[in-house]
């Protein structure tokens, strides 16, 4: 079974919602599209307050490279453009949109189009006109991912699906009930850039998703499944390359200086309708979970949807709810209030308990060296955090600082609790700031 | 919606069920069996000697955290109860109570407490309290007592590495192994400690790395020293299970503290501490030298923490 070195296999808890159809979550009677959606420069509102617009319809076009256009999810009336709270803890500039309940939800035809009519540059075009972002976890542009340079060529196109995080279960569930769409996805990529191979990094706790897919893809030639073994942060896209074809991303590089792009199951899915059917992203698969909230669902929810919404179409949170995390449990964000709205890169929303969160007293460090040997960028993560922790970013930084990618795995196996991510994410904080103030 | 008041907290949200407690806890349990051995077959000494210094570590440790204006109860964390075991394992059985009293206070207070408590200590404190003694009490450091087996017959009460070295007689391979001789009160079974140390492998407390390149060392050198004329090292398994190499190699060069958090590094810390150990056994004035090579490699763990960092992803070209 191929896997990467290091890693840990937290308490998976698929099992609260790995059988539930996704169903649709009701519709919002207001929606909030703030203008940070993925990684990148926020979006360029191009309606104002006032203005009538139908679903889909362009509200926010992209400014600048990494980037990407908003589209609205309802028919509606736009109330006003201002600052709401966002899940990354800011406020941001959001655009609310009053749902028009007389227009019926727009259905989406599909074209009359083959795959093979699609060239390279039509696809670029087309995902970077739909707002298209990886979905699986920061939202890199998709376009910009195809981008190659001179002399640059995509060699293989890995698509993640190993959805590694605990409790999340979207691309699982996308995989079983949207399969087609998802295969027809992944045609496309192939014949558009004239690709060898697709391969479908899938963890081996999914048999039922491996089996499907693959009796489904037994007369596609050059796209197969690879089981790869249940470990976090399997996910990561550095790990996923090692994995699946033994190359190692260079420090601060992509994946297509390997000759690869990675791209995630909904995203796959994403595109295949925005090139089909020519529909943007409106939507979001959505696994709501933990034993914080009374009914665990997986849901298809329009973005925008305040999470309030969501919690109450499951059934509100039980006594226990402790912690409230958008993501998985790993990387996720915990929320102070539930009046935030979704966004293109939401995965998954966990109602926590005491009991899942654990043991969460800090203790001082045993240089156990449990952390040295699971960091999966082999990193010494104990000795990275006493360096920032007295004040030492700078030696932080020559022992691989900012080659640490947050996956937390340090912190799950630290028998004391260090808060080792947490203080690896402070000192990239101060070098920041420190470099914005050399620059003047 | 009601308001309601959640945890605010930075990713990750998930943790690991391990502690330190749980950690030291595990430890504790592995020594048992081999510290039962040693209270079956030195009686009485034994059990007072054990019962000592585990109330001098706690009574060290609750008296320095109340210097420090600190919560006492920190031995809750079994750590200090911990250190009185591991020292009362390495002393001999008739030591003076009040000595190892004072050990264990020397352990705790100086091996441990002065450098900043549990996780700064550069030293094993078990080991100081023992070199502390080793120091300043010769001579009752090395009375040793009669081991007493029904139905087996001792020799000698010396220790098995004691006869080795100046009467060149060799303890058999089974009653070295099993713990039917002298020497200090938990490290006479090898058997039973390496039951113990399974344990723990098991559970993953510790890491076979350092204990095996310690062994594999310790043969290397017993075969090497063997072919210089006129030096008799012994054999490999009279070297691996006379003494304290197999207590030493497994709980206390394992010691997460005092020990390398790399791979390369505790493979480096396992072939130090048997070259130290072969070095001093052979050639030096010392029957015994688990206990000054452990403590002298210790010194070395921040510099090979330094030198033998793994390499970052992505530092290749392919």
């Amino acid at each position: 079974m191929k896997t990467f070195e290091g890693g840990i296999h937290p308490k998976e808890y698929k099992e609260l919602t790995e059988d539930l159809k996704i169903e649709k979550c009701p519709l919002p009677d207001t929606v909030y599209l703030p203008l940070y959606q993925n990684i990148g420069a926020y979006a360029r509102p191009v309606v104002k307050a006032g203005d009538i617009v139908e679903e889909g319809d362009l509200v926010a076009e992209a400014d600048g490279f990494i980037s990407a256009p908003i589209h609205t999810p309802v028919s509606g009336k736009i109330k006003k453009i201002s600052r709401y709270p966002h899940i990354a803890g800011i406020n941001v500039d959001t655009i609310v949109i009053e749902r028009d309940k007389t227009v019926k939800p727009r259905t989406w035809e599909r074209k009359k189009i083959k795959f093979q009519d699609i060239s390279k540059d039509d696809f670029i075009k087309i995902i970077k006109d739909k707002g298209i972002v990886g979905l699986g976890g920061a939202g890199f542009p998709t376009y910009v991912k195809f981008l190659t340079k001179e002399g640059q060529k995509i060699d293989k196109v890995l698509i993640n699906a190993c959805e590694c995080e605990s409790y999340v279960n979207c691309d699982y569930r996308s995989m079983l009930e949207d399969t087609e769409r998802f295969i027809e996805g992944m045609r496309l990529i192939k014949y558009a850039f004239n690709i060898k191979e697709v391969i479908i990094g899938v963890e081996n706790n999914k048999p039922e998703a491996i089996k499907k897919i693959e009796e489904k893809l037994s007369s596609v030639i050059g796209i197969r499944v690879e089981p790869l073994k249940t470990k976090y942060p399997q996910g990561g896209e550095k790990m996923l390359v090692k994995a699946l074809i033994d190359k190692e991303v260079p420090r601060g590089g992509l994946p297509l200086n390997v000759g690869v792009v990675v791209v995630n199951v909904n995203t796959v899915v994403a595109i295949a309708n925005a090139v089909f059917y020519d529909k943007p992203i409106l939507e979001k698969i959505l696994t709501v979970s933990g034993k914080g909230i009374n009914k665990q669902k997986n849901l298809c929810v329009k973005l925008g949807t305040p999470f309030s919404e969501i919690i109450d179409f499951c059934g509100g949170l039980n006594k226990d709810a402790e912690r409230l995390v958008v993501g998985g449990p790993m990387m996720g964000i915990a929320l102070s209030d539930y009046n935030i709205p979704i966004i293109k890169t939401t995965t998954g929303l966990l109602a926590l308990t005491k009991k899942e969160t654990g043991n969460t007293k800090i203790e001082p460090c045993l240089r156990c060296g449990d952390c040295v040997t699971q960091c999966p960028m082999g990193l010494v993560p104990c000795e990275l955090a006493k360096y920032i922790e007295h004040g030492r970013v700078d030696l932080a930084e020559k022992t691989g600082m900012l080659d640490c990618m947050e996956c937390g795995t340090c912190v799950y196996c630290c028998p004391s609790n260090r808060p080792i991510v947490q203080l690896i994410k402070v000192g990239k904080l101060k070098k920041r700031q420190a470099d914005i103030q050399k620059k003047g | 919606m009601e308001n309601r008041k959640f945890t605010l907290s930075i990713s990750p949200h998930l943790n690991g069920n391990e502690s330190v407690p749980a950690t030291m806890l595990s430890v504790i349990i592995a020594l048992i069996p081999a510290l039962l051995w040693g209270f079956y077959i030195f009686k009485l000494p034994a059990i007072m000697v054990t019962i000592v210094c585990i109330l001098g570590c706690i009574s060290a440790e609750m008296f320095v955290q109340k210097l420090r204006k600190r919560n006492m109860w920190i031995i809750k964390d079994y750590s200090a109860v911990l250190t009185g075991i591991l020292l009362a394992m390495v002393l001999p059985p008739a030591i003076p109570l009040w000595c190892a009293l004072l050990g264990s206070w020397f352990a705790i207070i100086i091996g441990k407490s002065l450098f900043g408590g549990l996780g700064y200590n550069i030293f094993n404190p078990a080991l100081l309290g023992r070199a502390f003694l080793q120091m300043s009490f010769p001579v009752l450091m090395t009375t040793w007592s009669s081991p007493v087996i029904s139905g087996v017959e001792i020799v000698s009460s010396a220790t098995p590495l004691a006869m080795g070295k100046f009467e060149k007689v060799f303890a058999g391979a089974k009653e070295l192994f099993f713990g039917f001789h002298g020497g200090c009160i938990g490290e006479t079974s090898a058997f039973l400690l390496l039951l113990g140390a399974a344990y723990l492998l098991i559970k993953g407390v510790i890491d076979l790395r350092i204990p095996l390149a310690t062994l594999i060392t310790i043969a290397l050198f017993a075969v090497v020293f063997a072919l210089i004329p006129g030096v008799e090292p012994g054999s490999i398994f009279y070297n691996w299970f006379a003494g304290g190499v197999i207590i030493g190699a497994f709980y206390m060069a394992t010691d997460m503290i005092t020990s390398p958090v790399t791979h390369k590094g505790k493979i480096i810390f396992g072939f130090g501490i048997g070259t130290v150990i072969m070095i001093i056994r052979v050639f030096g004035g010392l029957p015994e030298a688990v206990m000054f090579s452990i403590l002298f490699m210790n010194g070395f763990v921040p510099i090979i923490n330094r030198h033998t960092r793994p390499r970052i992803l992505g530092t290749v070209t392919n």
